[in-house]
């Protein structure tokens, strides 16, 4: 179980939305919704890093152990964002294999050809990132994400970016694993159609008084 | 009587025989030292020469030889005043320094040379070491303290295809800076060889010339000098740059000289034309001349600093230096062409045949033609001369 | 302040306190009112003086104008580290030898110009008697253009531009409009740590003046270098007062700067008229004079003689074997130069990073403190340093040096593009849980090559141009191409014109080359050509 409880977000010392608490099944995929601005962003990241003037407020619990502070949840988690951000000087698999750095190296290439072969990038693990089209990139920051296995998988408007038929694909790669290896999931996206079929969704509120 | 002879050759011959082994120790000290050569560095021609002989005394006796470029001697002589002050006597930077007159005369007086070493020189015994020139240096004895290495004599420099006629005396070059305005300088002093023109003029203008062999005394100096400054007074109007600007030394000269500039220029080392038309740098037309009267001599020396952690090395290295081959090689034109301190009259038949055979080079005077040098004031006159000068025409007080 | 700024400024204070012992007598015993009375009596100390500011504002206030006219051109179209680099690494030494063969009596554009002007060849070199220290404000001009132009960009880069350019356009300016009045206003606003160092390097630097400077007196640079040097310890420590007091003079000049850059806040925008066109006029004149300086250093490394009647020197190829004799000296600087690019990188890619991880996002003033202070009493320091670690001067010392120099300016090119660094490719490799050391080399270094392969031909180009800290530091051993040419300057024309050309051509060789060099690494990653690290579209 992933458990947040009375989580928000501080800058500058006021709240950026009233706080939420819920609970993520494995397997299961939360949604945060809300205006833009409000910080959904800013919780993702928070989520994983620490950053100047942002404080994370409440507890954030992850199979029954306290997150801690320090490494947050860096250390199971991976992000996939609104943009590729994809490495120039690296090829499509070696940006891949860069989150499967704690793994032994004999592992990483079939599991990027796997990665691949699922996202319809048959063979390009030793293309150049940048001929790629925008759509191609993304996938590989799909598969990026989704080569380690997680426990957590953060995803900041994933599907942005992709058409409507890579969308689904994606999606279905994306849901499908968190469901297989019964992870967790959270998404924030401002699409309703992009929400997962089963799985809970907050809405962020702004916060009604200033601490 | 006899007795007292025998014991005499003997003496003289143990004594050989003693010099000759201690040298020889010195030699198998000397082996596998490094030695640091502080020598002006702005003139390729020397700087290869020592380049060669550096190669041949490691060839010879094992010694490593650095040429130290310097621009101005005075940072070396920096370096061993500052060990003198703070007591580190061994360990120094500088083995040899080529140095002479104002600045030998601050570094005996400082104690910043050592011991006496020329005498213990195999090579000295072809130096006349009772050459007036080489037992004072700037009229400050020099004790053995520093070894003779060459010799220096104002030259001056013409071009024959634009003046065939060139000035002889102080006075015949006013005449000609008079007929050929902007045409004529000298360096500026306190530059070497400004002050050494400034020496000359001296020389040529005062009426108390046995005053100048003594050390300078205010009174003196007014009274002596008075002359040159009148005659200076009245030339600079017609020097280059009507004598508001003075080229920065006697190469700057050169310059302006070869590029048609000015219509004289001077040197100190007699065989400079010959090696710059060898090098062409200056048009074949070019030759040396000399004043009627004679003109400044002066010997140049290397000496040791008190400090030196090569000593051995170091006299390996100057005794090479004043060996015949070295010196005739340093006389040719085409290699450097500065005059040997060497007596040619005591060596070997086979090394005087060196001498010989060293091409004087188009623009070089023979001996005779140079005559006898000027012996140089007593270095106390330089700096009040310096002074002076800056001060009267350019309203500094140092 | 981080640990290591911390250490660099501990580095930089040694200088100050052995000039302080050195000024109090400590070791020639001789009373420090002796000394300071032994100053007063230096000649036309006032002049000399005078003179140096003058030429120190003059040059600055010439810079300044072709900064802001330049920069604006710069920031239309593409900026690139690779110009900022170029700029920065401008050689002034060996500028300066060709400006003097250029301009000075004799000098090749003289000879060509006085026909075509129809004046006496035999006349006066441009500035007669160079009172008022032109060659100087000249040649330190086209320098400090040069840097004050790269460091204007660099701040630049920083500004939303394109949102002011909009602004201005809705609000009826024309493009230079906007760039004087809204955009280079913020940028001198920032611009006050390069501001000083130029105002500090004209008035204390010793190469340009020895060899363009003025004689009459001289800049206070020169002399108080020679009366550092000079074999009478009492002349030393007049030397060591006057360069506290220089200091001190320096340190309330920038607190002056300070003072005057917090309170200008004022909606007066005076324009002199016709600054514009002085700007530009010197714009144009500089890059004329580059060039003019380049072909006479050129022709005078091969010519024999050159009378002035002739229109053509007497030449001969053969004058180059002389580049024989310049080889030993030129691998040295090769061999320096290399190792101090390499180990600046290195130490800068490592403190930038600590910074980065420490959250810092801007280069810290300390790194501007090293070029504000005047070469020799630095290269003093140094020494003072290599004595107290039980070394002495050589090859290392004089190595360490040089990369003590370039650092700051490797830091200016490097700081700005490592500090921008998205917050996610952060979380991207953090969650790939490698380690710092292995991200940088892995990632961050990789992907900012081109930068880091500039930046170390920019410390080359540096490490070229030095000549106080190889002289003291090497203990006059050390011969460099740069020490050949300030020992033959005067003296032998070819020699030091043949130095000159290759110091001038040895740090675009450096650039070219490292250009190159990153090309071909990257031939197969689209994303690296150019800029490079485009990770977005």
């Amino acid at each position: 179980m992933l458990i947040l409880d009375n989580v928000s977000v501080k800058r500058a010392n006021s709240l950026l939305f009233e706080p939420i608490s819920c609970v993520i099944k494995p397997g299961q995929v939360l949604t945060f919704q809300g205006e833009s601005g409000l910080g959904k962003s800013t919780l993702l990241h928070a989520l994983i890093h620490e950053e100047p003037q942002v404080e994370l407020v409440g507890q954030v619990t992850l199979d029954g152990q306290c997150m801690n502070m320090s490494i947050r949840l860096s250390e199971c988690a991976q992000t996939v964002f609104q943009d590729p951000m994809l490495f120039s000087h690296l090829s499509v698999g070696a940006n891949i294999a860069l989150s499967m750095h704690r793994f032994p190296r004999s592992k990483h290439e079939r599991r990027v050809n796997t990665l691949l072969n699922q996202l319809g990038l048959d063979g390009m693990a030793g293309a150049d990132p940048f001929r790629l089209s925008r759509g191609q990139m993304m996938r590989v920051a799909v598969a990026r994400a989704l080569a380690p296995r997680p426990r957590v998988l953060l995803l900041d408007e994933p599907f942005s970016a992709l058409d409507r038929e890579n969308r689904e694909h994606v999606k279905a790669v994306l849901f499908g694993q968190i469901e297989n290896d019964q992870s967790y999931g959270i998404l924030v996206t401002h699409h309703a159609e992009d929400r997962p079929p089963e799985g809970e969704c907050v809405c962020l509120m702004p916060s009604l008084s200033d601490v | 009587m006899l007795i007292r002879l025998v014991t005499l050759v003997g003496l003289l011959f143990g004594v050989q025989d003693l010099q000759a082994s201690e040298w020889g120790e010195t030699e198998r000290r000397a082996r596998g030292q490094t030695v640091y050569f502080y020598a002006w560095g702005g003139s390729p021609s020397i700087n290869q020469y020592i380049k060669r002989w550096g190669a041949i005394v490691k060839e010879r006796s094992g010694v490593t030889v650095k040429h130290v470029k310097v621009d101005d001697i005075s940072l070396a002589i920096q370096g061993i005043q500052t060990a003198k002050r703070i007591g580190k006597s061994d360990q120094g930077s500088v083995d040899v320094l080529w140095i002479n007159g104002e600045n030998f005369a601050r570094m005996k007086r400082d104690g910043l040379l050592g011991e006496s070493f020329v005498s213990a020189l195999p090579s000295a015994k072809n130096i006349n070491l009772d050459d007036p020139t080489i037992v004072a240096d700037f009229s400050v004895t020099t004790d053995g303290l520093e070894a003779p290495w060459g010799r220096a004599r104002l030259v001056f420099i013409h071009d024959q295809e634009r003046m065939s006629n060139p000035p002889r005396s102080m006075q015949a070059m006013y005449e000609y800076a008079k007929e050929h305005p902007g045409r004529l300088t000298y360096p500026e002093p306190p530059n070497f060889h400004g002050t050494t023109f400034l020496k000359q003029a001296l020389l040529e203008t005062t009426q108390h010339i046995d005053w100048l062999s003594e050390p300078h005394s205010g009174d003196r100096f007014d009274t002596a000098t008075k002359p040159l400054w009148e005659f200076l007074d009245s030339l600079h109007p017609h020097l280059w740059r009507t004598g508001q600007e003075f080229p920065d030394s006697a190469e700057v000269m050169m310059d302006l000289f070869s590029d048609g500039l000015l219509d004289i220029a001077l040197s100190f080392n007699p065989n400079d034309a010959s090696q710059r038309i060898i090098d062409g740098r200056f048009a074949s037309s070019v030759r040396s001349y000399v004043h009627d009267g004679g003109t400044i001599g002066n010997t140049h020396f290397l000496a040791i600093p008190f400090n030196t952690s090569a000593r051995a090395g170091a006299l390996v290295w100057i005794n090479l230096l004043l060996s015949a081959e070295a010196q005739a090689d340093k006389a040719s034109p085409s290699v450097w062409g500065d005059p040997t301190v060497i007596d040619v009259t005591r060596l070997s038949e086979e090394d005087r045949g060196l001498f010989d055979s060293v091409d004087l080079g188009p623009a070089t005077l023979t001996s005779d033609a140079l005559g006898t040098p000027l012996p140089e004031p007593h270095a106390s006159w330089v700096e009040p001369l310096e002074v002076a000068w800056k001060a009267r025409y350019f309203g500094q007080t140092r | 302040m981080t640990p290591i700024e911390r250490l660099f400024a501990l580095i930089l204070f040694l200088p100050i306190a052995g000039l302080i012992d050195d000024a109090y007598g400590r070791y020639s015993g001789i009373n420090w009112i002796d000394g300071v009375d032994r100053l007063m009596t230096e000649p036309a100390l006032l002049e000399s003086i005078l003179l140096s500011v003058w030429v120190a504002l003059s040059s600055l206030l010439i810079s300044l104008l072709v900064a802001r006219a330049v920069t604006q051109k710069v920031t239309n179209t593409h900026d690139s580290p690779l110009w900022r680099s170029l700029l920065l690494a401008m050689p002034h030494s060996a500028l300066a030898l060709g400006l003097l063969l250029a301009l000075s009596a004799g000098g090749v554009g003289w000879r060509w110009l006085a026909p075509i002007l129809d004046l006496p060849v035999h006349a006066q070199y441009l500035f007669p008697r160079d009172k008022w220290g032109l060659g100087a404000i000249l040649s330190l001009g086209i320098k400090e253009s040069a840097f004050l132009t790269a460091t204007a960009v660099i701040i630049a880069k920083r500004l939303p531009l394109q949102s002011y350019r909009v602004i201005a356009a809705q609000a009826g300016l024309t493009t230079s409009e906007c760039h004087y009045q809204l955009i280079w206003p913020q940028i001198l606003r920032s611009l006050w740590p390069a501001v000083f160092v130029v105002f500090v390097f004209s008035l204390t630097n010793l190469e340009v003046s020895l060899i363009l400077g003025p004689d009459q007196p001289q800049l206070i640079g020169v002399r108080l270098f020679q009366l550092l040097i000079d074999p009478d310890p009492l002349n030393r420590q007049a030397g060591s007062i006057g360069l506290i007091i220089l200091l001190l003079v320096l340190g309330l000049i920038w607190l002056v700067f300070q003072i005057l850059n917090r309170s200008r806040v004022s909606n007066k925008r005076r324009c002199l008229p016709g600054i514009n066109f002085v700007a530009r006029l010197f714009t144009i004149s500089f890059s004329g004079l580059i060039c003019m300086a380049v072909v006479s250093l050129l022709i005078w490394s091969v010519t024999l003689r050159w009378d002035v009647l002739e229109p053509l020197p007497v030449v001969s190829v053969q004058a180059l074997t002389s580049v024989f004799s310049l080889l030993p000296p030129l691998v040295t600087s090769l061999v320096i130069g290399f190792s101090t690019s390499v180990i600046a990188v290195f130490i800068a890619v490592g403190i930038l990073e600590y910074s980065v991880s420490r959250g810092h996002n801007r280069l810290h003033w300390i790194w501007w403190a090293y070029l504000w202070m005047p070469a020799l009493p630095l290269a003093s320091g140094l020494l003072a340093w290599v004595y107290f670690l039980g070394g002495s001067p050589g090859v290392w010392p004089v190595i360490l040096g040089h990369t003590l120099i370039a650092l700051p300016y490797v830091m200016i090119i490097v700081s700005e593009p490592w500090f921008d660094r998205d917050v996610r490719h952060e979380m991207i490799l953090k969650q790939s849980s490698m380690s710092v050391c292995l991200r940088l080399f892995r990632v961050w270094v990789p992907r900012h090559s081109r930068l880091l392969f500039l930046a170390g031909a920019l410390a080359f180009a540096v490490s070229c141009a030095l000549y106080t800290q190889t002289m003291l530091l090497g203990g006059g051993r050390v011969e460099t191409l740069m020490t050949e040419l300030i020992v033959t300057v005067g003296s032998d024309r070819r020699s030091s014109a043949l130095a000159g050309f290759i110091n001038l051509v040895l740090p675009f060789t450096a650039f070219t080359l490292a250009l190159l060099i990153n090309q071909s690494l990257w031939k197969h990653r689209a994303g690296m050509q150019g800029e490079g690290y485009a990770d977005s579209r």
